[in-house]
């Protein structure tokens, strides 16, 4: 069996067949952690006890011919998404020690299906970043070349994936977190539509941009844990009541013959890498080859997606994360005279400098004077970019773009100049603020052998568009696959 | 708007974040760069848009008027290490 080829599907095939048992593949991976996660630095707690418990629960079930799809298969959880009982960091000094006293629902819904959770893994602070490098903690290697970032800010699960120390990932997307380091890493990530899956026991960042979504080795892997984890849930208010005609899984046949393409001409700008352009290109022929229709379209208004993307996130994200004040949970400063000093020093040591950036830009938008010039301006931009989006589906099944304007950066390029961070979330962003589904596959390497990410956006509830038209690129992509080396 | 120091700190002091003077000299540096992109949307008109402030495709989500579980109290206070009394001690606020 090889492990950095290993799928979902395929241990899925192998547990039901006996060829091995929930406990052999969990102590696999454990292992392997063990064994080569200090190169990689992906996960910040591992889990081992409760893991191959279960696993021997799992195997039960197994035994008794019961299985569901994620039945005994070891995944990988982001730590902002809250286990009870088991410290939940956010990567951050502020949550250093917290432990949840309540499950998030979509892990209880993996947890249902009798999924093995290997352990917490590594993200940028409360989910701010690109880089996974504002983890207060440590700094998660990229598994194809260790000098470079794995991305962000769902870094950990990436890496944990495209390594092989976890078979699937739960990772969090607000502007990109899923999709830009599945495509840095190499492998599969997905942003469900907004409200398709549950925010219970997602710690809040943007509340109108947050999703979670699932990182797996190919496109069928999401889709089997996006089967598991969608669904309406009475502790989401905004979650939504739907259930497609067909599960997730078994809608990603078909082809794509006739399928209408559109990429927009807006996102062909200067700063995108010659080498992602060629891939991109390259991807359109083979789309093409399979039978689709590709065509350039205009969207204005995607221009000012990344300003509006900051300013209504960061917005949120001051108010959301005013509830850090160190007086029932989280960091509080020691040595404190007055109930308001106590407040100011808490947040002020117990926030990382990105949070700190993004606070103040936040309470900046929404500050009096110039809330209608920011904040309600940037919310006025999501109508016109949401817009843009209803009209294109109007021509289009999906839309096509890279994931991102070049491949993994190395450690440090990004982190003094945030400006050019947040310019690189260019393609991804958009997706967040109309609340479409998006996902991004492998359709490349580079010369230095970087993974190159090509993206799928949907129209609303559009998930089965985006993973057919995935799968039947990814089919065609396969024999140019590859795993990371380590 | 220039982000100013003076600017920056009176926005530091409405989010509650107690910056030193270098700290703050140098969010200030960044907050400048930062709102010179943020001011990019200043070349559009959206007079007539109306804004949206949810991208949720459901409105007034209610459920039945019935109680819940609460939580477990000891749960709640166990993430503090300053709760006594079923409280939660904080430095006197009321002279």
């Amino acid at each position: 069996m090889d492990i950095s080829r290993l799928t979902i599907k395929e241990a899925r095939r192998l547990l039901d067949s006996k060829k091995i048992s929930a406990v052999e593949l969990t102590n696999i991976y454990l292992k392997r952690i063990q064994e080569l996660d200090q190169k990689i630095d992906s996960y910040l707690s591992v889990c081992s006890e409760s893991a191959l418990q279960q696993a021997s629960e799992a195997q039960k079930i197994i035994d008794s011919g019961n299985s569901q799809p994620l039945c005994g298969i070891p995944l990988s959880i982001k730590d902002n998404i809250c286990i009870e009982g088991i410290k939940t960091t956010c990567a951050s000094k502020m949550l250093e020690d917290f432990v949840p006293p309540y499950t998030a629902t979509a892990v209880s819904k993996l947890e249902s299906q009798n999924a093995v959770i290997l352990g917490k893994v590594n993200l940028d602070e409360f989910a701010m970043g690109s880089t996974t490098e504002n983890s207060a903690f440590k700094k998660t290697k990229n598994p194809f070349d260790l000098s470079r970032v794995p991305g962000g800010s769902s870094g950990g699960s990436a890496a944990s994936v495209s390594a092989s120390l976890a078979l699937g990932s739960l990772g969090s997307d607000t502007g990109g977190s899923v999709r830009q380091p599945a495509a840095f890493c190499g492998v599969v990530g997905m942003k469900p539509t907004y409200g398709l899956v549950s925010r219970y026991g997602l710690i809040a960042f943007a509340s109108s941009l947050d999703q979670i979504g699932p990182i797996g080795k190919t496109v069928e892997d999401c889709a089997i844990i996006l089967d598991a984890i969608y669904g309406q849930d009475p502790k989401d208010g905004t979650s939504l009541n739907y259930k497609p005609e067909t599960s997730y899984a078994s809608s990603l046949s078909g082809g794509i013959k006739d399928f209408r393409i559109g990429l927009p001409k807006e996102y062909l700008t200067e700063g995108l890498n010659s080498e992602v352009r060629d891939a991109l290109y390259k991807s359109i022929n083979t789309l093409e080859k399979l039978g689709a229709k590709v065509e350039e379209f205009s969207m204005p208004s995607l221009k000012y997606a990344v300003p509006a993307y900051y300013l209504m996130s960061s917005a949120e994200a001051s108010s959301n994360l005013s509830r850090y004040d160190g007086v029932k949970y989280g960091y509080r400063a020691q040595n404190c005279k007055t109930f308001n000093e106590m407040i100011g020093r808490s947040r002020a040591e117990g926030f990382g400098r990105e949070v700190k950036r993004r606070i103040l830009l936040g309470t900046y938008a929404l500050a009096s004077g110039y809330y209608d010039a920011y904040y309600k301006k940037a919310l006025k931009l999501r109508t016109m970019i949401s817009k843009g989006f209803d009209q294109a589906f109007s021509k289009y099944d999906v839309v096509i773009h890279p994931t991102t304007p070049e491949t993994a950066f190395k450690f440090g390029q990004s982190t003094d100049d945030p400006l050019s961070m947040y310019l690189a979330d260019i393609y991804t962003v958009s997706a967040n603020i109309a609340g479409l589904p998006s996902i991004s596959l492998p359709c490349g390497y580079d010369s230095k052998g970087l993974p190159i990410g090509l993206s799928f956006t949907g129209r609303p509830l559009g998930e089965r568009d985006i993973l057919r038209a995935a799968a039947t690129f990814e089919a065609d992509f396969a024999p140019e696959f590859k795993v990371p080396e380590l | 708007m220039a982000a100013t120091n003076d600017y920056i700190k009176y926005i530091a002091g409405l989010a509650k974040l107690s910056l030193d003077d270098d700290e703050m000299q140098s969010l200030a540096e960044d907050m400048q760069d930062i709102i010179g992109l943020m001011d990019t949307i200043k070349d559009i008109d959206t007079e007539s848009i109306d804004a949206t402030e949810h991208i949720s495709r459901i409105t007034n989500n209610m459920r039945e008027d019935n109680p819940g579980n609460p939580f477990d109290t000891e749960k709640i206070l166990s993430n503090s290490r300053y709760a006594m009394e079923n409280c939660f001690a904080i430095p006197k606020m009321i002279e």
